[in-house]
């Protein structure tokens, strides 16, 4: 589908801030198709690139001690917990498609490597659904993954005239009173995750994050000439540094814009 | 898919139309389609100084934030509030209500470079 090889970067814990200065330096100055595995430092909620602020309860943040952050793809919030998170960067030559079959081909990529550890997921909604949240794992849109009907998985996408970076979110366990607590309206955020989303742990309690990361590598690699493990290049990590000292800074107003 | 011959356009799906000294533009029809649904247009900033090419703001849709190039070098003399709370309206009416800003073009000849109606169809199908 794809020419070339992708890079795979495996990335330490770090923070909400490091992880999307990551991201975003990979969308900005990325060259080669790349897929991220990243890990969270401490429990950090994110948000869409444009969702409101006002949506989010900053009050309980400060008092729970859980930093947020914006990210450069839309969609709503998710509190990144126990989880495997990835992005995926695929330069203008690699993404010549539009960005809804783009998300199509993600999709069955990451239904392959679920199915791989023995997860079936449903088949993908027909529409969107009409209603409204503040949380990601609220509502399953079509190029996202269900299981039984309630969410396990939440991608989001930007795209640019250099490529499409991708960002995802796969649910290990999910804790709904904190996830719900994030929100001004908590209550209804709870019901809507109680009713809708799901962890794989609670579908397979044996599941671990190397078997799922595995067959994400072969499935996704099978949309290129195969896979690398690669590393960083300088200026990748110069522009990453560049916007954590800027945009990406904790004390930023970009988090809090809108 | 509806696009007008009055029209040139940018292969990044811009729409143009010449008015007395400015260029009034928007994305075009085919652009909206691919876009789905939009729920937030980032205008460009009135007064703001912009070169061919450049990023002049975002729209967001089926959580895909995607980047919007200026067609034109010049100045930002009015953008369409209204997108403010209709974003929908670039769905709607993409050469009509759903206009995205207005250039104050410095620089005649980039006229040229845009693309006319049969060859942006050329492109897109």
């Amino acid at each position: 589908m794809f020419s070339g090889t992708l890079r795979i970067l495996w990335d330490p814990p770090l923070s909400g801030y490091e992880n999307m200065a990551r991201d975003e330096a990979l969308f900005l100055v990325g060259e080669v198709p790349t897929l991220r595995f990243f890990l969270w430092c401490e429990p950090t909620l994110s948000l869409g690139r444009y969702q409101r602020t006002e949506e989010v309860d900053v009050a309980f943040l400060e008092r729970a001690g859980i930093p947020f952050v914006r990210r450069p793809t839309g969609g709503r919030a998710i509190l990144h917990q126990d989880e495997v998170t990835f992005s995926l960067f695929l330069p203008r030559g690699e993404a010549s498609y539009s960005h809804r079959l783009l998300y199509a081909i993600v999709r069955e990529a990451l239904q392959k490597s679920l199915a791989d550890i023995g997860i079936a997921v449903d088949t993908p909604a027909s529409q969107a659904p009409s209603l409204h949240s503040p949380a990601c794992f609220s509502l399953t849109l079509p190029h996202e993954l269900a299981v039984s009907g309630k969410k396990v998985a939440g991608v989001a996408q930007a795209q640019s005239i250099r490529g499409n970076l991708f960002e995802g979110s796969i649910l290990f366990t999910l804790d709904r009173h904190l996830f719900a607590s994030c929100f001004r309206e908590r209550e209804r955020v709870f019901q809507e995750l109680c009713e809708g989303a799901l962890g794989l742990r609670e579908v397979r309690g044996d599941l671990t994050r190397e078997e799922l990361t595995a067959a994400m590598v072969t499935r996704f690699g099978e949309l290129f000439e195969g896979t690398f493990p690669g590393a960083w290049e300088e200026r990748e990590l110069l522009e990453a540094e560049k916007l954590l000292c800027g945009k990406y800074s904790p004390l930023s107003p970009y988090h809090r814009k809108r | 898919m509806h696009i007008p011959e009055d029209l040139l356009y940018t292969p990044e799906h811009f729409w143009v139309r010449k008015e007395n000294g400015t260029a009034l533009c928007g994305i075009t029809d085919y652009a909206q389609g691919e876009l789905g649904d939009v729920v937030f247009v980032e205008l460009p900033k009135v007064g703001a100084k912009v070169k061919k090419g450049e990023r002049i703001g975002d729209v967001e849709s089926i959580k895909t934030v995607s980047n919007l190039y200026a067609p034109l070098s010049g100045e930002i003399v009015a953008v369409n509030e209204e997108l403010a709370s209709k974003p929908e309206l670039l769905n709607q009416d993409p050469y009509g209500r759903g206009w995205i800003c207005r250039i104050r073009y410095v620089d005649a000849g980039e006229w040229s470079l845009l693309l006319d109606a049969s060859a942006y169809r050329e492109r897109v199908k």
